[in-house]
């Protein structure tokens, strides 16, 4: 058992390797019954108590947010992740990302629940001791007190431990003091409990428990391009006396808490990335269909369908990658008791690869979907009283925040350079390999997608050898290389992505048979037809940034076999992907 | 093998329902229709002159069953009381309005004859002395026609509306009133009096312009772009019964068959979608407007002047381009 | 107090329906269900009246196929104690007489003291399935109720008459109740509930064959979109904005009400 535990437990980044079968993953499609009532009531919460003050909220009626955190807590949408000791459900990662997803239609609240809820609480459910566990988690459970963390500080952002926050012992030993300030502090102007970060004495990186009341002042509300919703603040440390017992974890392992809460936080956001891109896809699909131009819907226009088709592309993909690796974690935790929650956190660490992608990817297609469902409102899509706006500036962050997506694509090829078990993956000598080995590495699995799978393990051995020869190419300084790297990254984020779209269509056609799974076959050709193109030239910048003149074209010459491929009618297939949402008259995969 | 179509006419309190007209108007048409007779039946306590009244209508019969158990209605006493007329009678049809108080106890009655009623219909047709009978289903979105199947009698209930009262024919004499004193058995529930919820402040019935909201209007903040429609055109403002259920607006403002019946010269109905409950409330407006984002909306099929499209777009314009149409 | 709530699965109201090949009913393929409304405020109704009276049972009994156990599970999320599902596949040629007696007969041996369902269906919308269920069970009934009052020996309950009247009626227990749409704030299932909900009993019963083998008496021959009774003028072509223009000189013109 525990040997299989170890196994599991380190089993990130191992998907640029292994053949993985559709069995082996989960699918938005294996939500179980009740998770599919877990989101229901937070779908109906949002939908009955939520959106129809959307007005209120987004001209910032704190005292109405706080009354909607508390209604959430009654439905026991903010117990989700709390373990069942302190008042919580302790759900898997599945349930919670779930539920999360529906928050995701109103992205400011989603902002204010999810700070609460996630980056809020976790700092105590991970690393705080029984006292602070106590007396936090229930009412923060609750809804009665909200939480938001403070990391961020004027001159540090993504150098994070730059923080100059200061923390100083008191004469008596008994608090700390605080002085400094945190920059753009999510619930900020009226949340009760804050998890802030300083050093103490200047040096040691440390996170504290800290309540408004122990001298927590807020600054004005941050006028922001988007999410005006949710509440965005500094926060002034004047003297703000702490008790030596609200230190969470150890003094000068802060970075600990840090570093593991972002990538908490990112296992979770993918769903609401693509929670808030479905929604405005939705949106688009109705409005085509009432929209009338030169006496016919625009939904009945090829322009408007091939970018419904194309929505529909990233919200399924999107689902695909980021409920396989919820699957993986739960998969990874289901034998680690919850109270040990280094274990749990060193087993969610092993899949930071997996989350940066998912970081990125989603990001990226929520920028692309909210884009394109304003292009559809046409001039009304520019327009304060249409909703495509809005949804448009909501998204803007979600590139930015939780590690920006260049810190996140710069995480990816390095992380898998630094881990034992696929650092060796990537050598000089497995990068020449890659380009010789003339057998197919797929095995000859039974499937529709058998160019795609063909493609993809191609793809794989292209990763082995961009990442490989850039490694020896830039030894210790490949970290000064972040073009290349980035490029590497791209790879690596099209790799996950289309072999997590082929894997749930694959799962969807033996469960459901191909007759019910022909949008999704669809969606899964057109996506890896894309792909293809973008990862050829991907590697194609790398290998020219790596080669010596003269090995140029036999380098080019070996992108171009491990990408070759055809190329899909993917007009076509975007015609039927649109046909089958405005049937359904909106986003229904 | 039963013949003949036998007509429920209600009363309350001493007083016919309109409805009972519009049933009779029904078996009428049915009885011409399939060349059988047409009987009116009618319960009660004390309400022989309510019988006569409807003998003036053209009918073979006006059976009166009186027991002073039918008095106050209860389902117990009429199921049982009309069990028996049927029985004695052996109609083909029975024929009757869909009223509360018809949907409270005909079930039970058709159920001892081991069947249904055929609930609800909007429409009737005959065709080689064949009925087809059409109700409307999925909230009134779609209508089903329905055949008749096995032995009679076949109860059918028929939607307000459906037929015209005043197209009930009135015979060349009266017709004959036959007082059947018949056995009432047990009854087991009591009624007190019945009695109005809220003085009506708002008489509804009497304005020639009413604005109206349903669902669309999506929040209570939203009411004040309607209020403002209906202060520009000089109306009230009324809903549908979910904004009233939700304490959005007063009860005395609902419109529809548990709120107020009303025909002004203008009905304008935003986000309203047309459930048959609200419908039976507001449908013989003289011009009815309805503005609704959902094509299939069956408050169209009623409608004047539709727009299909989103009504907080939609209403603002409209009223700046009133108030200019009336400066 | 034993109370037993039957809930139907209906299709979602705002499903866009298509008629199937045959024209009989529509098209099911992958269109969505939900609780018929009124009868989640029957089960309201009867989770408060367990509350208010100190405790008790509140029984869901459900019919159709599998799909159904979705508003089964969702009633045991919101407090009711267990549940019998009648697994039938097709409840649409069922007749209202059928499928009473099915009913009726899947909880005849539970004895319960209070029986509660919406007042009509929003599918088929016959309006009768309760009243035929008192009857073949020898109950006193009450159907459009919108206030309940079980404090006493006799049930005493609140109809809801025509025309904004009101009529309380007294009568014995047991008793079946049909409840209106709106008469109270319907709870939400919590995620505790759901969690409670996993323990709680679905028996599975097969229907009488008394009851499916039931004549009908009433067949659908054939569904329909409603032809329209007056030609309606659609305005704007999508553009509501437009549309309220042209309306405004439309209501001064033609119907001239301005």
């Amino acid at each position: 058992m525990s040997a299989r535990t170890d196994a599991i437990e380190s089993e990130g980044g191992q998907f640029l390797t292994a053949d993985v079968s559709a069995e082996e993953v989960f699918t938005r499609e294996d939500l179980s019954p009740a998770q599919q009532m877990f989101g229901r009531i937070a779908e109906d919460f949002m939908r009955t108590e939520v959106l129809p003050h959307e007005e209120r909220i987004y001209n910032k009626d704190w005292a109405l947010t706080r009354e909607l955190l508390l209604k959430a807590g009654e439905l026991d949408l903010l117990r989700v992740d709390v373990p069942e000791a302190y008042g919580g459900l302790g759900l898997d990662k599945v349930s919670s990302a779930y539920v999360s997803e529906q928050i995701g239609v109103m992205p400011s609240f989603a902002g204010s629940l999810g700070a609460h809820t996630a980056i809020g609480t976790f700092p105590l459910i991970y690393f705080g001791n029984d006292e602070q566990k106590a007396r936090y988690l229930p009412r923060l459970a609750s809804g009665e007190w909200v939480a938001a963390y403070a990391l961020t500080e004027p001159g540090s952002g993504s150098d994070a431990l730059a923080a100059r926050s200061r923390a100083t012992l008191s004469e008596d030993r008994k608090h700390y003091i605080l002085n400094g300030q945190k920059m753009w502090i999510t619930n900020g102007g009226f949340a009760d409990v804050f998890t802030i970060f300083a050093k103490v004495d200047g040096e040691r990186f440390t996170a504290f428990i800290v309540e408004r009341e122990m001298g927590v002042v807020s600054g004005r509300e941050e006028p922001k391009l988007g999410l005006d919703g949710s509440s965005t603040t500094a926060l002034i440390l004047e003297n703000v006396r702490v008790p030596v017992e609200n230190v969470l974890g150890r003094v000068g392992e802060g970075h600990k808490v840090a570093f593991n809460i972002l990538n908490l936080g990112r296992l979770k956001l993918g769903t609401r990335n693509i929670g808030s891109a479905k929604q405005a896809l939705s949106r688009a699909i109705k409005y085509s269909v009432e929209r009338h131009q030169f006496g016919r819907a625009i939904s009945e226009f090829g322009m408007i369908r091939q970018k419904l088709g194309e929505m529909a592309v990233r919200c399924f993909v999107g689902d695909a990658m980021v409920y396989r690796t919820l699957g993986d974690v739960d998969r990874a935790l289901a034998s680690i008791p919850p109270e040990e929650t280094a274990r749990v956190l060193k087993a969610i660490e092993g899949f930071a690869v997996e989350c940066s992608i998912n970081k990125v990817w989603t990001s990226e297609a929520q920028a692309f979907v909210v884009d394109e469902a304003l292009q559809v409102y046409g001039g009304y899509g520019y327009s304060k009283e249409f909703p495509a706006e809005r949804a448009y500036r909501d998204a803007r962050i979600t590139r930015i925040y939780e590690g920006t997506n260049e810190i996140n694509r710069l995480i990816i090829p390095t992380r898998l350079l630094k881990n034992p078990q696929t650092a060796q993956l990537f050598t000089k000598e497995t990068a020449r390999r890659a380009l010789e080995d003339s057998q197919d590495l797929a095995k000859t699995i039974e499937t529709h997608f058998s160019a795609e799978r063909d493609m993809l393990s191609r793809a794989k051995r292209l990763v082995a050898f961009t990442l490989g020869r850039a490694r020896a190419t830039y030894n210790d300084a490949i970290a000064n290389e972040q073009e290349v790297l980035g490029h590497i990254a791209d790879i690596i984020i099209e790799v996950y992505a289309l072999e997590s779209a082929i894997l749930r269509t694959e799962k969807l056609i033996g469960a459901k048979g191909e007759a019910a799974a022909t949008i999704p076959i669809d969606i899964t050709r057109v996506y890896a037809s894309d792909a293809a193109d973008r990862m050829e030239h991907s590697a194609r910048q790398v290998a020219a940034a790596l080669a010596k003149t003269e090995e140029l074209d036999h380098l080019l010459n070996s992108v171009r076999r491990l990408t070759s491929h055809t190329t899909y009618n993917t007009v076509a297939a975007r015609r039927r992907i649109s046909d089958s949402l405005i049937r359904a008259g909106r986003y229904h995969l | 093998m039963g013949n003949g179509i036998l007509v429920f006419a209600e009363q309350r309190e001493g007083t016919l329902n309109k409805t009972s007209f519009e049933a009779i108007a029904a078996g009428q048409a049915l009885g011409s229709e399939l060349g059988q007779e047409v009987l009116a039946v009618l319960l009660g306590s004390g309400a022989q002159g309510l019988a006569e009244e409807i003998a003036a209508y053209r009918l073979s019969k006006v059976i009166y069953a009186e027991n002073e158990k039918l008095k106050d209605y209860t389902s117990d006493g009429y199921a049982d009381a009309m069990e028996r007329v049927v029985r004695a009678v052996n109609p083909q049809y029975v024929v009757m309005p869909h009223t509360y108080l018809v949907r409270d106890y005909a079930p039970k009655l058709a159920a001892r004859f081991g069947k249904g009623v055929i609930s609800d219909c909007i429409r009737a047709q005959v065709a080689n002395g064949q009925v087809t009978f059409s109700r409307r289903i999925f909230l009134g979105k779609i209508d089903a026609d329905v055949v008749a199947e096995g032995e009679p009698p076949v109860f059918a209930t028929f939607q307000s509306g459906a037929y015209r009262g005043d197209q009930a024919t009135r015979g060349d004499s009266d017709a004959e009133v036959e007082t059947m004193a018949l056995e009432v058995g047990e009854v087991r529930m009591k009624p007190e009096a019945p009695f109005q919820e809220v003085k009506q402040a708002v008489d509804l019935t009497k304005a020639d312009v009413i604005v109206a909201i349903g669902r669309g209007i999506k929040s209570k903040d939203n009411i004040a772009i309607a209020e403002q429609l209906a202060a520009a055109l000089g109306g009230d403002i009324a809903a549908s019964r979910p904004i009233c259920d939700a304490e959005w607006l007063p009860i005395d403002r609902q419109i529809g068959s548990s709120g107020q019946t009303v025909a002004p010269k203008l009905y304008i109905a935003l986000g309203i979608s047309g459930a048959i409950q609200h419908l039976v409330g507001m449908k013989n407006a003289q011009t009815i407007v309805a503005i609704n984002k959902d094509p299939e909306a069956p408050i169209f099929d009623i409608a004047d002047y539709g727009i299909v499209g989103d009504l907080f777009e939609a209403v603002p314009v409209l009223t700046e381009e009133i108030k200019k149409l009336k400066a | 107090m034993k109370i037993i709530v039957f809930m139907k699965q209906v299709v979602n109201k705002d499903a866009i329906l298509r008629i199937n090949k045959e024209g009989t009913w529509v098209e099911e393929g992958d269109i969505s269900y939900e609780v018929n409304e009124s009868d989640g405020y029957a089960l309201e109704e009867a989770l408060r009246l367990k509350e208010k009276h100190g405790g008790g049972e509140v029984v869901i009994c459900s019919m159709g196929p599998q799909r159904v156990k979705a508003v089964i599970k969702d009633g045991l999320a919101r407090g009711a104690d267990r549940a019998i599902h009648v697994v039938l596949d097709n409840l649409n040629n069922l007749s209202p007489f059928a499928a009473a007696k099915i009913l009726a007969e899947a909880v005849r041996e539970e004895n319960a003291d209070l029986l509660l369902t919406g007042l009509q269906s929003d599918d088929q919308g016959f309006a009768q399935t309760g009243v035929i269920m008192a009857e073949l069970l020898g109950l006193p009934h009450a159907t459009i109720v919108i206030e309940v009052d079980a404090s006493n020996e006799a049930l005493r309950v609140k109809r809801e008459l025509e025309s904004g009247w009101y009529q309380w009626y007294s009568m014995p227990r047991p008793a079946m109740l049909t409840i209106q749409s709106g008469i109270s704030q319907i709870r939400y299932a919590t995620l505790k509930g759901i969690m409670a909900a996993k323990k709680k009993e679905i028996k599975e019963v097969q229907p009488s064959s008394e009851g499916t083998s039931a004549a009908s008496f009433q067949r659908i021959e054939k569904i329909y979109f409603p032809q329209k009774t007056k030609q309606t003028q659609f305005l704007g072509g999508g553009d509501a904005k437009k549309g309220a223009a042209e309306l405004a000189e439309k209501l001064r013109a033609e119907a001239r009400v301005i």
